[in-house]
């Protein structure tokens, strides 16, 4: 018992140390964080602006506001992005012998909640006070779902990604592209569920486009959940976990096995 | 100490493995100043990258009942774009050791002065040397491990107070040169064919090494 609350306490003091170094590199150079924060708020502007000049008088998808539609699909969908996006398992040549690569992947993970709890404070704060009252959830059990799922997602995406980029060069610069595709069929512009049985029937393979479902579910009480399949949603998000976790594993040893060439 | 349970370790040198460790079972002393012998400078890496846990065995278990030192002289986890003084805060956190009375001792044996506030990836290759073995020794373990042996210690007071400091209480592991291991060193670890040999007596050791590799 004794050894295990000395491991906890070794662990976690190593976890708080990365996280205060993490915290001191973004006040040394905080715009980079900022880009990223801002790029879903960039494209939220965009898009309000594109609609209000050139589509105002058609009605809004959902709702009163287009913005909060937007914004309800915008977000989950860059937090899934932005949590599975720049995921490293540190290499043994940068990194100390007291941390472990999942480590930097832990923080990597907290940094990006906490990031993303500042940006749904700010986006849909300000909606709230400047555009609709209907930006206050109706309700916060579906929208903490949805971002656990999409947490759980993105952190076994991030994973398989890490592999995948490793076994296939060629993926990452593919993956950026096909990446930012996706927001063409997650269901962020339009509702799926309005869509053909055919074109339904293949995006229900898509988990984001049930994780958008179930966040939207949180701000419009009356959304259309034909589609929607939780079940479906958390099976995904653990799937994609667990295979993240063992090619973690697998690309464990095979570092292990390459690391012992000499150092001179 | 530090125990070897049963070890295997092999290493890929061009398009042959080597074996460094076959089925080693023993026991390092980490309160022992160790000059580390091996035949090959792959097998040497390799042992100590096993020591400083760096590196995994293939088989078997590392059971380190010390404090190890990371690899002194490599400030792999350093951030290029952060202060020194940041990083070396850094390093005492991730260490568990205070961060104050780390940074004064750093500062006053590296006399670094405001050069601790520049980006680390700013300092030249020398300064960058001086800083990683100093703030290695600021660093209390038990048992420090030493890819080479820093030149640095024969030529800088300050370093030599601070190393002779910590070698008075602590071990060491090192690649050395007989005449450094005789300064030192009291023991001698030959890694060859696989298997771990102990000397106390350093000259017996070397002697032992030099008809090893004739």
């Amino acid at each position: 018992m004794e050894y295990v609350a000395t491991a906890f306490r070794r662990h976690s003091e190593v976890l708080s140390a990365m996280l205060i170094r993490a915290i001191d590199s973004r006040r040394e150079s905080p715009f980079h964080t900022l880009g990223a924060i801002l790029e879903p708020l960039t494209l939220m502007a965009v898009l309000g602006t594109l609609w209000y000049l050139l589509n105002r008088h058609q009605t809004v998808p959902f709702g009163d506001s287009v913005l909060l539609f937007y914004a309800s699909g915008i977000f989950p969908y860059y937090f899934f992005v932005y949590v599975s996006r720049r995921m490293r398992l540190q290499p043994p040549k940068r990194r100390f012998p007291i941390e472990r690569r999942l480590d930097h992947v832990f923080i990597h993970l907290v940094l990006r909640v906490f990031d993303y709890i500042v940006l749904g404070l700010v986006l849909f704060g300000g909606l709230y006070f400047f555009v609709t009252r209907d930006a206050a959830p109706y309700s916060l059990i579906p929208i903490i779902e949805s971002a656990a799922a999409l947490l759980i997602l993105g952190f076994g995406w991030g994973l398989l990604l890490i592999a995948l980029n490793k076994g296939f060069p060629l993926w990452r610069f593919l993956h950026p592209s096909i990446s930012r595709a996706l927001i063409l069929f997650t269901g962020i512009f339009y509702i799926a569920d309005f869509m053909s049985p055919s074109a339904r029937y293949i995006m229900s393979f898509n988990p984001l486009v049930h994780a958008v479902a179930l966040f939207r579910l949180g701000f419009y009480p009356s959304y259309p959940t034909l589609l929607l399949d939780k079940w479906y949603l958390f099976v995904c998000a653990v799937g994609f976990l667990v295979m993240g976790f063992v090619l973690e594993r697998v690309t464990l040893t095979m570092e292990g096995k390459r690391l012992v060439r000499p150092s001179a | 100490v530090i125990v070897f349970d049963q070890v295997s370790k092999k290493v890929r040198k061009g398009r042959v493995h080597q074996v460094v460790l076959d089925n080693v079972t023993a026991a390092i002393p980490t309160d022992r100043h160790i000059a580390v012998l091996a035949t090959s400078k792959v097998e040497r890496s390799a042992f100590l990258q096993l020591l400083a846990q760096v590196a995994v065995p293939d088989h078997g278990m590392i059971y380190h009942d010390a404090v190890v030192s990371f690899p002194v002289g490599q400030l792999n986890g350093f951030a290029p774009d952060l202060s020194s003084r940041l990083n070396v805060a850094y390093l005492a956190r991730l260490y568990g050791r205070k961060v104050g009375s780390t940074i004064r001792r750093v500062e006053k044996y590296s006399a670094f002065g405001s050069r601790l506030d520049l980006p680390f990836g700013a300092l030249s290759p020398t300064q960058r040397d001086l800083l990683a073995n100093v703030v290695a020794f600021a660093l209390p373990f038990n048992f420090y491990i030493l890819p080479r042996f820093p030149a640095l210690i024969e030529k800088n007071r300050r370093l030599e107070t601070l190393f002779t400091r910590r070698m008075r209480k602590a071990g060491m592991i090192v690649p050395i040169r007989e005449r450094l291991a005789l300064k030192y060193c009291n023991t001698v670890l030959i890694v060859a064919g696989g298997r771990l040999y102990r000397f106390d007596d350093i000259t017996e050791g070397y002697d032992a090494f030099r008809r090893a590799v004739a």
